[in-house]
């Protein structure tokens, strides 16, 4: 591009701070973090894990925005070290024409007006879920319902037998949290036994519905072809189980902080349903202050210009989404809901070609499940001594919330 | 009775779906089956008088722009 080389190692060194995608932290406590980079070093080198991280609502979005454009998303991941040592995701590390023909496949499945027809199937299994525990004044909405509710609703609509909903997630659990307070090795073992099992699973329904078509999003994925060649067994596997993995842990990570914050500000609870046509305008006031996805993205050309910095191709940039949705230049008091704000449109979903392929089901399952959940629980609180335990990692999210409520009579 | 074609564009490019235009303003937009945001040609005249500033504000590609009045 230019004949003046960018001496990256300058560059780095004279921007070095730490940043740890690990961190115990609770997730507050990592964004004042990130609040305190944003202010006094809003580009940032970590050397521990060799990636550079982005603070800002315009330094992220602009990445976002130029994913094919002098970035890529491949690897998603801060350190470059592939999670469970495999290749490419389908479709999040994808670029170019296979990503977007891919897009072209998914988009329509899970279009706005096929979403709307599974309406009533969403907010059956919101019902039977809560029906689980309505009567019993307690609950640990986490596994009960946060966890289960996107999983079900993942099985029901791919077509999928839905009694096995507790194996997936018990898979996804490994997939994307290991194994919590185990060694590495424990984590490991974990990942490999849940990759096999999964796959073997995913191809039997593969090879059911190469034999016995059906209507439904499976059999729609396994009968496409690009370019006159059908997808590859092994590159199906791979795409159920991200759309898996995608769909599960986000969602869930919104409604747990979500019913986390709400059994500490019971008011917000209310206001959340003063207007029920307003109930839309709070659930994306939730989805920006939740904001459960960290994606990477990568420099491909020679170089690119981001945060007021030239980073040579290679340089990955790890961009936390809340970090750009709790910029105060956007978002004033960002870490204060308020669900009259001025629709500045949050990052939660991405942005540009990777954006969420779930969107429309996504929103439709959160307005169900906050709707669902209060008929059961108009009040509740957290149960006595229990605090939420919080994580932060490849989806930040919360792994209790111990909820006390007047039970309903069953 | 109808009423003509609002005073905005979604400009292609730019559009990826993310549904904002057509969930926040139903009379003046729709999805297509990709779930990309179009213009209607005529509106229902009976649809609430839109916040256009507010939906242009609110889309994340910043995809929707004012088309020049003639």
């Amino acid at each position: 591009m230019t004949d003046t080389a960018i001496d990256i190692e300058a560059l780095r060194a004279s921007h070095a701070r730490q940043y740890d995608p690990y961190s115990t932290a609770t997730i507050q406590e990592h964004l004042d973090d990130i609040a305190d980079r944003r202010e006094n070093l809003p580009m940032s080198f970590s050397e521990k894990g060799g990636f550079w991280l982005a603070t800002t609502y315009d330094d992220i979005a602009g990445m976002l925005r130029r994913n094919n454009k002098g970035f890529i998303s491949f690897p998603n991941i801060p350190d470059g070290v592939l999670a469970f040592g495999q290749k490419r995701q389908i479709p999040i590390e994808l670029d170019g024409p296979i990503h977007a023909q891919y897009r072209k496949l998914l988009d329509p499945l899970f279009s706005p007006s096929k979403v709307k027809g599974m309406e009533e199937q969403v907010r059956q299994i919101a019902i039977d879920l809560i029906a689980g525990f309505a009567d019993k004044g307690e609950v640990d909405l986490v596994p009960e319902f946060a966890f289960p509710f996107p999983g079900t609703v993942f099985l029901s609509v791919m077509g999928w037998p839905v009694e096995d909903a507790d194996m997936m997630n018990k898979w996804v659990g490994a997939f994307l949290h290991g194994v919590p307070g185990g060694t590495e090795e424990e984590t490991l073992a974990a990942r490999v036994d849940a990759s096999e099992k999964s796959r073997a699973y995913i191809q039997a329904i593969v090879d059911d519905r190469r034999a016995n078509p059906r209507d439904d999003i499976t059999t729609a994925i396994v009968q496409a072809e690009f370019d006159g060649e059908p997808i590859p067994d092994e590159d199906l596997s791979d795409l159920f189980i991200l759309l898996m993995m995608a769909g599960l842990d986000t969602t869930a990570s919104v409604i747990a902080q979500s019913m986390a914050y709400f059994a500490k500000n019971p008011a917000k609870w209310d206001e959340m349903f003063a207007d029920p046509d307003d109930i839309d305008a709070a659930v994306e006031e939730l989805l920006r202050w939740t904001s459960p996805a960290v994606p990477t993205r990568n420099v491909a050309d020679e170089s690119a210009e981001v945060g007021g910095l030239e980073l040579p191709k290679g340089e990955r940039i790890h961009c936390p989404l809340a970090a750009a949705n709790r910029d105060p230049k956007y978002y004033p008091d960002p870490d204060e809901i308020q669900f009259d704000r001025d629709p500045h449109p949050h990052l939660t979903f991405s942005l540009g070609t990777h954006r969420c392929i779930g969107v429309h089901l996504a929103r439709q399952e959160l307005r169900i499940a906050f709707e669902e959940l209060r008929r059961v629980m108009p009040t509740f609180r957290l149960a006595d001594g229990v605090e939420p335990k919080e994580h932060l990692s490849l989806t930040w999210g919360v792994e209790d919330v111990r909820l006390v409520f007047t039970p309903q009579d069953s | 009775m109808r009423q003509q074609r609002p005073p905005v564009e979604i400009d292609r490019d730019l559009c990826v779906g993310h549904g904002r235009c057509y969930n926040k303003a139903p009379g003046l937009f729709y999805a297509d089956d990709m779930g990309l945001g179009h213009v209607k040609d005529v509106i229902d005249d009976n649809a609430t008088p839109p916040d256009l500033a507010r939906i242009i504000r609110a889309c994340p590609e910043s995809a929707i722009h004012l088309t020049a009045t003639s």
